[in-house]
């Protein structure tokens, strides 16, 4: 069985999603071309992110620019180029679930994390004209909140 | 009167909904402060402006879903 699913997450900074990684005890690795998992699609999953459908085609099913290595998983996260942008795929079946167990049902905790860490950097911008981090609400897995205040 | 510092507050939710606040910012201002922010954030956004608040919801990753 294979379930290779891409999550909504979009990723446009690998710095942030390599920080995000780091966050929650997984690790990055740059320049790794496949990612682990079931090893071929038996085309009996249907949900609506199932990979093929979301415009990954079938002969690049493992295959990714970057991955996620997950600590005692021998699946992994493959981080994909879909158009503009990367998105995060990977095998929820099986093995999969360790995945699931450290990072969320739809790598939600990761999407979470990474979120926080590109607001984090894009908000240099911010820092740039004055604004200052004033406080951090929360972690992740409940609502968190960056506030940054000038003035 | 006390002027109130200009505050951009941004929430994210459990499944990574970012919500960003920007108050006490006069004008235009606000767009072009969480400009960059949205780009990085790569999601459609909703906004919401009064006089001297600004909201904009980005809801990451909704750009390419297929099939909902």
């Amino acid at each position: 069985m294979s379930h290779v699913t891409v999550v909504k997450t979009v990723v446009r900074d690998l710095t942030a999603l390599e920080d995000a990684c780091r966050d929650l005890g997984v690790e990055l690795v740059r320049g790794q071309t496949t990612y682990g998992w079931y090893g071929r699609s038996v085309g009996d999953f249907n949900a609506a992110n199932e990979a093929t459908r979301m415009g990954v085609p079938v002969d690049q099913l493992g295959k990714c620019e970057h991955a996620v290595k997950v600590p005692d998983s021998v699946y992994e996260v493959g981080v994909v180029r879909l158009g503009d942008d990367y998105r995060l795929v990977f095998d929820g079946w099986g093995p999969g679930e360790r995945i699931v167990e450290t990072l969320g049902s739809d790598l939600k905790r990761l999407g979470q994390a990474y979120t926080i860490r590109a607001a984090q950097a894009a908000m240099k911008t911010c820092e740039n004209k004055g604004f200052r981090p004033v406080q951090v609400v929360g972690r992740v897995g409940e609502p968190m909140q960056l506030v940054y205040q000038r003035g | 009167m006390i002027k109130k510092p200009e505050t951009i507050t941004i929430t994210v939710d459990e499944d990574g909904v970012a919500v960003v606040s920007v108050s006490g910012v006069a004008g235009t201002g606000c767009v072009a402060l969480t400009a960059d922010l949205l780009s990085a954030l790569g999601g459609t956004a909703h906004e919401q402006k009064t006089e001297e608040y600004h909201r904009v919801t980005v809801t990451a990753g909704n750009l390419q879903t297929v099939g909902q």
